[in-house]
């Protein structure tokens, strides 16, 4: 057993750890490491070189390259609080894919947190929408049943938005992995808006490989200014996003149950409102002969209110002739007057060997708002012929002039079907104008994706 | 915004039903109307009808001055 | 002045003194290898025979939030961070903490650029010939683990580098091994370690799932410079001020 006192004690890692500045081997410019100890590869923000920290602390170059100007919507080393988690922007990627001959480039930014890790926040350039991502805990399972058009995870279903070649073509900051300019990985993207899962693999050049599966979800371009304090407006969208959530189907909850609730309501007043019909037949008059002026006293309605009047008149056995009601409803004490006529008839001939008829029979008239009162109903009959009689042949005696042979009846406090379908027709519409939305909404979505037929 | 339109045009259709429906007023045409005068005021009695078939002659009916202008009547449709 | 029991978990734990400088050396039930945290010279014990290794390769900073003595619940069972190994592999380093659960049991929390997981040790027997050689594993291969269907998301050759703290194995710094990571599709996480022959299909299963942090309520944490921990437990200022040295 030693004897001596033991050398102070170097417990490792009990000092809080410190970022350290190290001089770029390359330009020789200062390059402070934000992102401790976990770094792998840091870019010179003079000269662009991808270096790689080592051990001992220094720096070594792994490539040589010339620093761009390139704009970004975000800084590096900028500071925020996002989902209540603060983080900073520890290193910035440039990555493109090409689809149909065209080049879509996206901005991926690392956020660092020394005690949650690593998200993304990713910003697509050409639509300027947002998304948050992070490792996702597990694998997803491709759905067999959907040719490889789906995977699930924790019972929710993605669908297969795109499949793209991403490659990096750009590099700034830090990362916890070497990252270089010319990486490609083959990424695919399945949708559940408002969230979606990431799949990309990469292969090595040391033939090792590995696939991230990364979980993403919607953010909106204004939670990401002002988690970050950036001035102004984020850059306006255009077209939607691939996990933007669908504010109709959204909405579409409440309209369903509404139009539920609307619907039991409209059965509750319909029966209400048949229900206090009548019906009550106030004249009714059938096989009235000929052409003679009718005219006789009728009650219409109760008390004060108004009320409605169906008047039906039809002609018996009428045959090329037409048959006419002019009828006059006179409210004896308001002194008032309504007018109004039926029409019946019934054509028929033979024209180049074919039968035809046509004509009805009858005809009704519907009436609102009439007082209720003693009224006077005046019936003014006529009937007629052709409009062109048949020339008489020598000898041939003229027909006997026609007959009119007719019913009337006239109904009060009837049930006027169209308020009905009216409401019926209020009530489904707004959900259906709801649901279309949300077509033409997924329909903008679906368009950016590999299934649109542009 | 869309919610609240669909609440109140349905409530307002059913409204409509409800209070409007019993005497039909808004959703049904108006035939033509007209001040009337009744001259040699003789009112049928109730339950009288007047013949069929012949004009009487003679006996009196209301007779109407049509203030506003007559046309081909009401020729509406249920 | 004599150091307190290093765990209230294990009050059986040995008192040994390290060879090389006389401090003690808490070699716990089950640990093989210690790092002595004043030389950092490694101890090895085998049987009641205690030998010194040397000093090992340094460990390297990479940044984890992890310290030992970190302590954390799960699934109820609260545990302990007693070791750490550190691994070397193409793209970087990971940690591997060797952890002693309340329950006498062990398992390992693997900390690779900030994604967690807590595994446990299961028998080689449970896999052998039902999962391919190392060389025959390919990335996004569906393998079933003990029933378990799961995705391979890594395959590797990496190598040891460092160690602190207590572990159950004596790890040779620069020691090469192959393996492999699975994750199912309940959140599993599972590694296959092949050793470091990449021809057998018998390796050694560890099984768990993958965690957050917050999940098990690590504490206390590294700090950094720059950042104030927020969120589950605030960190203790652990072991800041150095023990005295013992008569």
């Amino acid at each position: 057993m030693a004897a001596q006192a033991p050398p102070a004690p170097a417990k490792v890692f009990r000092e809080p750890a410190q970022t350290e500045s190290v001089q770029c081997p390359c330009c020789g410019g200062p390059i402070t490491l934000t992102g401790f100890g976990g770094i792998e590869q840091v870019a010179c923000p003079y000269c662009g070189s991808e270096l790689s920290p080592e051990d001992s602390g220094a720096l070594s170059v792994m490539k040589q390259l010339q620093r761009q100007q390139r704009t970004s919507a975000l800084q590096l080393h900028t500071r925020g609080t996002l989902d209540g988690i603060e983080c900073e922007v520890l290193g910035i990627v440039w990555r493109e894919c090409n689809v149909d001959g065209a080049t879509y480039p996206w901005q991926e930014f690392l956020l660092y947190n020394p005690y949650r890790g690593y998200r993304w926040l990713v910003y697509s350039m050409s639509d300027h929408h947002w998304s948050l991502g992070a490792t996702l805990l597990g694998a997803p399972r491709v759905d067999g049943g959907s040719m490889q058009r789906a995977v699930e995870f924790k019972k929710t279903s993605y669908r297969h938005f795109q499949t793209v070649n991403a490659v990096v073509s750009y590099v700034e900051g830090e990362f916890p992995w070497q990252l270089h300019v010319g990486d490609n990985a083959i990424a695919h993207e399945y949708i559940a808006p408002p969230v979606a899962i990431s799949i990309e693999e990469s292969h090595m050049p040391d033939g090792s490989a590995d696939v991230n599966f990364t979980s993403m979800c919607h953010i909106e371009g204004s939670d990401v200014w002002k988690a970050f304090g950036c001035e102004g407006s984020p850059p306006e969208l255009s077209g939607v996003g691939s996990v933007r959530p669908n504010p109709y189907k959204a909405r579409g909850k409440f309209v369903w149950a509404a139009f539920g609730a609307l619907m039991a309501a409209l059965i509750a007043v319909s029966v209400i409102y048949i229900g206090g019909r009548t019906n009550k037949v106030i004249y009714d008059k059938s096989g009235v002969e000929g052409i003679g002026v009718v005219s006789q006293e009728i009650t219409i309605g109760e008390g004060d209110s108004d009320t409605t009047l169906e008047v039906e008149f039809s002609a018996i056995a009428l045959s090329n002739q037409w048959a006419f009601v002019d009828i006059m409803l006179i409210n004896i004490g308001a002194e008032e007057a309504m007018g109004f006529g039926l029409t019946a008839e019934e054509w028929h001939g033979n024209t180049g060997g074919e039968s035809w008829r046509e004509g009805k029979s009858k005809q009704s008239v519907t009436l609102g708002g009439v007082k209720s009162g003693k009224y006077l109903l005046q019936i003014t009959p006529s009937t007629g012929g052709p409009k062109t009689p048949v020339k008489l042949k020598p000898g041939q005696k003229a027909p006997p002039p026609l007959k009119l042979k007719y019913n009337l009846r006239i109904k009060e406090n009837i049930v006027l079907s169209r308020y009905i379908f009216i409401a019926f027709f209020v009530i489904i519409t707004f959900p259906l104008i709801n649901v279309m939305l949300g077509f033409f909404f997924e329909g903008k979505r679906w368009r950016n994706s590999d299934y649109s037929s542009t | 915004m869309f919610k609240i339109l669909y609440l109140a045009f349905s409530a307002g259709a059913l409204g409509l039903v409800l209070f409007n429906g019993p005497s039909g007023s808004l959703l049904t045409g108006s035939p033509d109307k007209g001040k009337v005068s009744l001259a040699k005021a003789k009112p049928a009695t109730p339950g009288t009808t007047t013949a069929s078939g012949m004009r009487p002659g003679g006996s009196s009916l209301a007779m109407w001055a049509f203030v506003a202008g007559a046309s081909g009547g009401y020729q509406g449709g249920k | 002045m004599m150091r307190p029991p290093p765990s209230r978990m294990d009050p059986n734990a040995q008192t040994i003194q390290c060879p090389q400088c006389g401090a003690p050396a808490p070699f716990r039930g089950h640990t093989v290898s210690l790092v002595c945290e004043y030389c950092e010279s490694t101890i090895v014990r085998t049987g009641v025979d205690i030998s010194l290794v040397g000093k090992v390769s340094a460990l390297v900073d990479n940044g984890s939030p992890i310290i030992l003595g970190s302590r954390g619940r799960f699934h109820g069972t609260p545990f302990e961070v007693v070791g750490r190994l550190q691994v070397q592999y193409g793209r970087g380093t990971w940690n591997e903490w060797y952890v002693e659960m309340a329950d006498n049991t062990v398992g390992w929390l693997t900390d690779a650029q900030g994604a967690y997981s807590i595994v446990r040790p299961k028998d080689q027997s449970i896999v052998a010939g039902r999962v391919p050689p190392f060389a025959h594993i390919e990335i996004n291969q569906i393998l079933e683990i003990d029933g378990v269907p799961a995705c391979v998301v890594d395959r590797r050759g990496a190598a040891y580098k460092g160690a602190e703290g207590s572990l159950p194995f004596a790890a040779q710094p620069g020691m090469e091994f192959y393996g492999a990571d699975l994750r199912g599709f309940n959140g599993e996480f599972l590694t296959l370690d092949y050793g470091n022959d990449p021809n057998h299909n018998a390796p050694v299963p560890y099984m768990g799932e993958s965690i957050e942090l917050a999940e098990v309520g690590l504490h206390p944490l590294r700090q950094f410079s720059g950042w104030r921990f927020t969120g589950w437990t605030p960190p203790e200022t652990a072991g800041q001020v150095p023990p005295q040295g013992q008569a």
